[in-house]
């Protein structure tokens, strides 16, 4: 047993300082490559605040750092909101939005944008995040309400894809007096991208990730309790109702993040926490929260650099390349799994 | 053989009274008769019936707006100043029935007087004795419709516009015949101030001169000729190679096989202009290291905020085409003006819009054909265009009839509307002649490609009489040539040679 506990340990630190290693990897070539060429020797003197290049730093500084922090962090957010609803269920396929949150983030937006824009009015950036942001409270606020009437959890999962379908719906019956710039514009914003991320957007994601995420990291303990049945959490002194409650909401948290400054993006919140899981050889939510961050924000910064700089200046929609990429591994993981038992 | 000529003879003077009849006046006296307006951003109207009143032969109108505002119309060299702006500016005009009579006239909502051009139309099929149980009728009509509101609300930024914060006051301002949803003024040494509907002002500062002290914190200011434009607004593409100025554009929001322009496309195969991106994900980074001095975007850019706000932290100005928002289809036209301000081309500029404002006034008389435009979506309903869209007006100007209307709220921004079948069928079945729009799904290349789409076509009027028409896919970024395209559906509608007509092509 201690040889195991030692065995995972040990696993545990390299894994998390080669995923660190890849991590510092991918910021570095996220801040390097770009559609503008600027040699590796500016961009040092750039950080180190002796170039006299105002367009490179201007790129550096203003588009390429916000970005891939921007990039990393929302990663990192969507892994452990994944991670957390796939406990919560006991459902490996749970993934942020399985709760209606980006349905209703794209609610709240096809309202500003059809209804405040046909109007002749302008909707500002914070405006459109705003909306986003209400969009997904208001789909977590219905599923935390029903979250105290049920208690089985494939009811819940039932709540919020039902959640979701309504939400859609709505958004549909809106689309139907929409002229073709709104739908246009509302099927960008759907596919998810970290362009134009600005210093002001990363210091709120930043606040927002690090507090959620802090506090899922502290409640590993009763999360491990909790995967091994209600009745034991119980017995352990977990408050199941009070512990429900704040699972769902700091998943949503997380998510609704995500979806306010980025769009929906897919995939990441139910590949990384399966990668993670094979990796680590556990599920053991002290080990595997940690990793998760780390993952996430790997997933998402290796995709944002194949979207934006594969067919440069043409963008790709980095939900696209997240599925592209997620779906097989998970494909191929569960394939793996089922071998093995 | 004497009793036919007896017979022809009569039937010739009877045929040559009510010919007379028909072309004079009626007697003396008081009448009413319709009138309408056009012209203008479309939102002023005048009272109809008008009062008309026949005295000597001579006919004279008294003629009613839905503003107090104007105080004199212009026809000809002749000014009529108004008699009394009770309930609205009224006037005394002479009438010329079944003419358009064009004129100007001028506003004082602005703050400083502003001509505006207008036509009007006198229809004496219409003409009616002015009775005790007319009176009512004409009162009513007189009373100002709240609803119109008239057009200087719409150009109240204008007065505001021009006070620079620096004390300057403007020389000039750049007389505009059509646009309506931008002005520009003229200030000492040459500076000149481009003012948008949305509040966006711009003074472009001539070569040689500095950014003047104690300027407005909202004025964006540029030194002429702006060069190093990222174009994402389709529409303007046109404009700038018709004035001569694609040189100051180096950066697209289009691809090259998006462009119909075959001046931009072949600046773009050269590498003068270079792709940096669509509108809502534009290459930052190619944009920025290209040391762009002035984005132009299209309306579309009011859905996507961040970038707009993105590329003004770097220093870039974003200019709004509003050109789509204007009424007039030469109104589109006539932004090259803006354009030609900023590139430093106004003659070329002057010169070309000349052109296309000739191409419309040599057209006069209605062809008494309705016209549909309209597309088949993709969920098999049919989207055709607003009653007070520019497709119907051009529909207007190429003397057709737009056969839908009232359809739509102008209040809205959008242009078109998704009509369900039945509705589309109800209305647009009788129509004389039918326009496929290709804009979205592409040009079709026949009348069965038009019937696969939807069966029930095969039973319109227009179908059964060979009148179907479908636009060229370059008619949407043809913007210089608004009036060429008038032209060329004048031709679709009086039976014109189809191998003279450019934008549309008929179905088969």
């Amino acid at each position: 047993m201690e040889t195991y506990e030692r065995h995972r340990t040990l696993r545990f630190t390299l894994v998390l300082v080669a995923m660190s290693l890849v991590l510092l990897a991918l910021m570095a070539l996220n801040i390097t490559l770009g559609s503008v060429k600027i040699p590796l020797s500016e961009i040092v003197r750039i950080l180190t605040g002796g170039s006299t290049n105002e367009t490179a730093a201007q790129i550096l500084w203003k588009i390429r750092m916000p970005r891939a922090l921007a990039g990393a962090l929302l990663g990192a957010a969507l892994a452990l909101s994944g991670f957390l609803l796939q406990t919560f269920f006991g459902n490996p396929i749970a993934g942020p939005y399985v709760l209606g949150i980006a349905s209703g983030a794209k609610l709240t937006v096809s309202i500003v944008l059809v209804c405040v824009l046909s109007a002749g009015r302008a909707v500002s950036a914070a405006g459109l995040i705003g909306a986003a942001f209400v969009g997904s409270m208001i789909s977590m606020s219905f599923v935390l309400l029903i979250a105290q009437k049920v208690h089985r959890s494939a009811m819940l999962v039932i709540s919020g894809v039902m959640i979701g379908y309504i939400c859609s719906a709505i958004t549909d019956f809106i689309i139907t007096f929409a002229d073709d710039a709104s739908i246009v514009n509302l099927h960008n914003w759907s596919k998810g991208s970290f362009s134009g991320m600005s210093w002001d957007n990363v210091a709120v994601i930043a606040v927002v990730v690090s507090i959620a995420s802090l506090t899922v990291f502290l409640l590993s303990k009763p999360i491990g309790a909790y995967r091994l049945g209600e009745a034991y959490a119980q017995n352990m002194g977990v408050n199941i109702r009070v512990f429900r409650i704040a699972l769902v909401f700091l998943s949503s948290i997380l998510s609704a993040c995500v979806t306010a400054f980025a769009g929906p993006i897919s995939f990441v919140g139910i590949a990384v926490p399966h990668i993670v899981k094979s990796l680590l050889k556990t599920a053991k939510p002290i080990l595997v929260i940690p990793v998760c961050f780390i993952g996430g924000a790997i997933f998402c910064l290796g995709c944002d650099l194949i979207a934006r700089t594969v067919f440069a200046p043409t963008e790709l929609s980095v939900s696209s390349v997240t599925a592209i990429f997620g779906a097989p591994v998970v494909i191929l993981l569960l394939i793996k799994r089922r071998k093995n038992v | 053989m004497k009793r036919i000529a007896c017979f022809a003879l009569v039937l010739l003077l009877g045929l040559a009274a009510a010919f007379a009849f028909a072309s004079e006046l009626p007697a003396d006296g008081q009448y009413t008769i319709a009138v309408r307006l056009s012209g203008g951003s479309g939102r002023a109207s005048v009272q109809s019936p008008a009062v008309m009143t026949v005295q000597n032969g001579a006919a004279t109108a008294t003629l009613v707006w839905s503003s107090s505002n104007y105080t004199y119309m212009r026809i000809g060299d002749t000014q009529y100043d108004a008699v009394t702006i009770q309930p609205g500016s009224t006037f005394e005009i002479p009438v010329t029935p079944d003419e358009e009579i064009s004129f100007v006239a001028q506003t004082t909502a602005m703050g400083t007087p502003h001509e505006i051009a207008y036509t009007l139309f006198f229809d004496s099929s219409t003409v009616a004795p002015f009775t005790e149980e007319t009176i009512d009728a004409v009162e009513a009509a007189a009373v100002p419709d709240a609803a119109a509101s008239s057009e200087e609300e719409d150009t109240a930024w204008r007065s505001q516009a021009q006070e620079l914060g620096n004390g300057w006051e403007a020389e000039m301002e750049t007389e505009l015949v059509y646009a309506r949803h931008f002005a520009m003024y003229t200030y000492p040494d040459g500076y000149q101030l481009i003012a948008l509907s949305n509040g966006s002002r711009f003074l472009i500062i001539p070569e040689g001169h500095a950014i003047p002290e104690g300027l407005d914190s909202d004025i964006v200011t540029l030194y002429r000729p702006v060069g190093n434009i990222y174009l994402a607004a389709t529409s303007a593409a046109s404009l700038f190679d018709a004035i001569g100025a694609l040189d100051c554009v180096t950066l697209s929001g289009t691809k090259e096989e998006g462009w119909y322009n075959a001046g931009i496309r072949a600046a773009m195969e050269d590498g003068r202009i270079l792709y940096a991106g669509k509108y809502s994900a534009p290459d930052y980074e190619l944009i920025l290291a290209s040391g762009c001095s002035l984005a132009v975007e299209s309306l579309m850019i009011n859905h996507a905020p961040k970038v707009a706000e993105k590329l003004q932290e770097f220093g870039i100005p974003v200019l709004i085409d509003l050109s789509s928002l204007e009424p007039h289809p030469l109104g589109r036209t006539e932004w090259m003006k803006l354009y030609a301000a900023l590139t430093g081309t106004q003659a070329e500029a002057d010169r070309v819009f000349a052109e296309q404002m000739a191409c419309v006034e040599e057209m006069t008389g209605s062809s008494g054909k309705t016209v549909v435009f309209f597309y088949i979506n993709t969920s098999g309903n049919a989207v055709v265009r607003k009653s007070g869209d520019y497709i119907a007006k051009m529909i207007e100007l190429a003397g057709g009839q737009y056969i839908f209307e009232n359809l739509g709220d102008s209040t809205t921004a959008t242009a078109s509307i998704t009509l369900e079948m039945e509705q589309f069928y109800a209305g647009a079945k009788d129509a004389d002649v039918l326009i496929y729009n290709s804009t979205i799904g592409g040009e079709i290349q026949g009348l069965a490609e038009l019937l696969q789409k939807n069966a029930l076509l095969a039973d319109f009027k227009a179908v059964k009489t060979g009148d179907v028409w479908c636009t060229r896919q370059n008619m949407y970024q043809e913007t210089t040539r608004l009036g060429s395209i008038i032209a060329d559906m004048r031709k679709v509608l009086t039976g014109g040679d189809p191998s003279d007509i450019t934008y549309l092509f008929k179905l088969d």
